[in-house]
Order: structure tokens, then sequence, then C-alpha cells
């Protein structure tokens, strides 16, 4: 699953992977996340871009830290 | 004489009231929805279908579960998929456990405070303590069992498209029931309470809808009927209603064509399917002297603390009937084009989507609450100000207001 949980603001103490889903990363990243790392193990599984660019332009969107990573898979 | 309401407090979003009397008649009267619009329907566009429950959610801090429901059942019927009657029984609990939470935020933190002449519920500690600590303890166990459910009571994250990614043990279930049978006695006691407030008198003419099946008390599915006729399957919705901008307002208003305005929410409900209550609930309800059909629009606050009743007393029947398995998700991505309404807290509420072959959201339409009662609320209104006119200019603001709250429009939504 493309979890959002290595970039994401804790706080909710994981709760979406405590319940079988994928973090979607409601509270926005963390501080100096390297997202654009995540971006690429995304790639790397199989997502498609658009599907890479939505998982970054969910929350947060508009932060430096996914703004990165969403930038590289926009077209 | 012109009258302004700038900022009606204690409703959720920001509208006003305005209007102007001249020789003893009222000449013109305005619900003005100012609340700047938020775009939902234009930034769906482009979203994967899954992703949908979530963004909607966030339309309202009170009502996620209804956007969450209807979404995700407008979106099924776009990919074809026909959820079991395990889903259907768990989204019936979260949508109970909603609606009875909504409700007693609403009586008591926005509406209870006019009838006593207090500016808010904090005003209200010192006379009303207990009552006040009922309304914490019985908010905390609503709000315990959609989180139970929903992995968290705000904005929940277990309800998906498809189903329920996590269901809680059979130990959780057993508690909860417990605590729900604790707050029983004390829904009854919120009923006294409400029944004991001094409502105005005035009558609605406006037409009631809400949806219904025969087996039970129609929340997340049915046709939609009113005490007019309309007897309609919901894909047929356009065909009866429609959406109208209105210069003034932020939010549109929705009418029946040909006809004009409707009325959903908790009174027409009990209006138009009081039979199907639970037990309790009309047990409770025969007790307070409740009769239908009640044309009081200020009764909306009565028929809210009925379905509390009946809210918490079906929440207990459904946890006992509960299968404990996962149901497994299994969603087939395809083109479509998907229609669903339900019954949010402050009534219908529409969701309509057309995905493309990646499930990709082309096109989305919401049709909230408060976009169904906008013209019943201005009709309501005038007539009020038209049978008071000739009161205090301060007790007439204040009984327009609490017809306002008594609809407990969300104008925060209507401007989704």
């Amino acid at each position: 699953m493309p979890c959002m949980g290595p970039v994401t603001n804790a706080g909710c103490g994981a709760l979406c992977p405590s319940y079988n889903r994928a973090c979607y990363s409601c509270w926005g990243p963390m501080k100096q996340a390297n997202a654009t790392a995540l971006a690429r193990q995304f790639e790397k599984i199989g997502l498609s871009p658009e599907d890479i660019f939505r998982r970054f332009t969910l929350f947060g969107s508009v932060t430096t830290e996914f703004r990165r990573a969403s930038e590289l898979y926009e077209d | 004489m012109k009258i302004s309401i700038d900022y009606i407090a204690r409703v959720e979003g920001e509208g006003s009231v305005h209007f102007e009397i001249e020789d003893g008649r009222l000449k013109d009267l305005k619900l003005n929805i100012w609340e700047p619009p938020r775009f939902f329907e234009g930034f769906l566009c482009q979203r994967r279908f899954d992703e949908v429950p979530d963004i909607v959610a966030r339309i309202c801090g009170i009502c996620p579960v209804s956007h969450m429901t209807t979404s995700i059942r407008a979106l099924e019927k776009a990919l074809g998929f026909n959820p079991s009657p395990d889903i259907i029984h768990l989204r019936r609990i979260m949508a109970l456990s909603q609606i009875v939470a909504s409700h007693l935020i609403h009586l008591y933190m926005l509406a209870m405070p006019d009838y006593y002449r207090l500016y808010s519920v904090a005003d209200m500690l010192p006379r009303f303590g207990s009552e006040i600590k009922r309304l914490m303890k019985m908010k905390e166990v609503v709000n315990n069992l959609t989180a139970l459910f929903g992995g968290r009571a705000l904005h929940p994250i277990v309800m998906v498209v498809g189903g329920f990614t996590n269901i809680p043990s059979r130990d959780l279930v057993g508690k909860m029931i417990k605590e729900l049978e604790d707050i029983k006695a004390d829904a009854r006691e919120v009923l006294r309470v409400v029944s004991e407030l001094p409502f105005p008198d005035a009558t609605n003419n406006s037409e009631y809808v809400t949806i219904h099946t025969p087996s039970g008390y129609a929340i997340n599915e049915g046709f939609i009927v009113s005490n007019n006729g309309i007897n309609i399957k919901e894909d047929a919705y356009y065909s009866v209603f429609g959406e109208e901008e209105v210069l003034y307002s932020n939010a549109k208003r929705t009418i029946i064509k040909g006809r004009g305005s409707l009325m959903s929410g908790a009174l027409a409900r009990l209006n138009l399917k009081f039979d199907m209550l639970h037990e309790d609930a009309k047990k409770a309800a025969k007790e307070i002297g409740f009769v239908v059909p009640d044309d009081n629009p200020f009764h909306n606050n009565l028929a809210q603390a009925i379905e509390v009743v009946h809210g918490i007393s079906e929440c207990i029947e459904l946890l006992v009937g509960l299968t404990t398995r996962r149901p497994e998700i299994q969603i087939k991505v395809k083109e479509g084009e998907g229609f669903a309404v339900t019954e949010a807290p402050r009534g219908l509420l529409c969701h309509h989507y057309v995905l493309n072959r990646r499930g990709v959201v082309e096109r989305a339409n919401i049709i909230t609450p408060t976009a169904h009662n906008f013209l019943s609320i201005e009709e309501n209104l005038k007539k009020l100000v038209q049978r008071y006119i000739n009161e205090e200019k301060e007790e007439l603001i204040l009984k327009c207001e609490m017809l306002v709250r008594a609809y407990d429009p969300c104008f925060s939504c209507s401007v989704h």
C-alpha cells in the first residue's frame, strides 16, 4: 500500500495503518520530510505518475515538502 | 423600518437575515448565506474515486459521516458495486451515531440558550449544570460509538468505498452496548427537557420530504417521498427537484419544480415515517404528547430529541445483531455515473459523480440539506414576522433567529 506515514506529521498514533489502510497524510508533512524519496519508492512499487501526484496533493499540497515531490510527477 | 441580523450566531457557518417593515406590513425578507464558496465540486474533479470520501468528509465537522456515506453510495453505484447486508448494517450504525451526536450538539449548544433568554451554553452552566453534564456524557458515548467503527469520531477513516477496513472486537462491542444502555434514560430526559421549552406558535406549509423504505426508519437509502404525493426512486431526483442560483446568496436553493419550497430534516422524517420509529421512541413521543402531523417548524427541535431516543435504542439493537467478520473490499474500477440520497441529521443530502474509465472524477454535484431547506426557511420567516409584527424589535429578532436555528442549518455545508 502506498502509505504516506513516513513523511507525515506525528500525533494521530498511526491511526490509518492500525486500521488496515494506508495513511493519506491528513495532518500534512512533518518538517523537512524527504517526500521525494517516498515518491520514488511509490514509483518502484508501480504507482502511475498521476497517482503519485495525487498522493502529494491531497492534504498539505502547498507545503514545500510535498511540492518537491508533486512537481516531479506533474505533467 | 429596516431590520438586519447581520451575523446569526449559534448556527453552523455564516449567514444573515434582512427584512423591512413598512406600515405594519413585511415588505421584503432575505436569508443571505454569505459564507464564501468553498469549491468542493470543483477540486473533486481529477481526484480518484477512493480519495473522494476523505475529501468530502471535510465539508462538515458535524456530519462528516453523512457526506462520506452519501459519496460512497454514489461512487459504488457508479462502479457497479453492491454492498453486502453486513456493510449496510455497519453504515447504519455509523449514521445513527452521528445523527444522535449532531442532534445533541444542536439542541443544547445552539438552540436551547434562546429559550432561557441566555446567550450561550456557557451561560446555561450555573442554572443547568446537571443538564450540561448529561450532554457531555451522552456526546462522549455516541462519539465513542462513531470512533469504535470509524477509527475516530471526526472524519472517520475506516469507512471506504467497498466496505470497512476494520471491524471492532466482540469485547469492545459488548462494552459499547453497556455504555449505550447507560444513556437510554438520559435520552428520555433530553426529550422531557426539550418538550418543556416555550416554543412560539407557527405553522409551516412547505412540503415535507424524506426517504422511505418499508423495512425500517430510512437513513442511508430509500425512495424519495413527500406528504404531497412524491414517491420516486432516488435516481429520478432531478426530474422533481431543481437547484437554482440566488443572486444575494452564495448557497444554491433547491425547490420542487412547479411547486416551491420543501422542508427536510427531523420534523419531516417524523411527519412522514413516525410509524417506522423504534418502539422506545414512539412511547417516549406519546409520553410528551407529540402527535403527527406536527406543522410547527420550531418543533424540529422536539423531533430531533425523539430521534435521539430512537437512535440510541436502534444502535443497541444493531450492535447486538452484529456479525464481527470483516468483509473483503473488492472494487473493480470502471467508467460510470452514480447518484445517492441519504438523510443527514439536518435533512436530505445528495451526492452525484461521473467517473472515467480510470475511476477518476470527471464531474461532481453535491446538494446539501440547507439548500433543500433554504426557501422553506425564508417562507416561514416571512410568516413569522407577519404574525409577530407588533412585538418589540428585539423580541422579533430573537424569534427570527430561533426559527433559523430550529432548522439546524449548516451554512458551511451549503456553500460547499
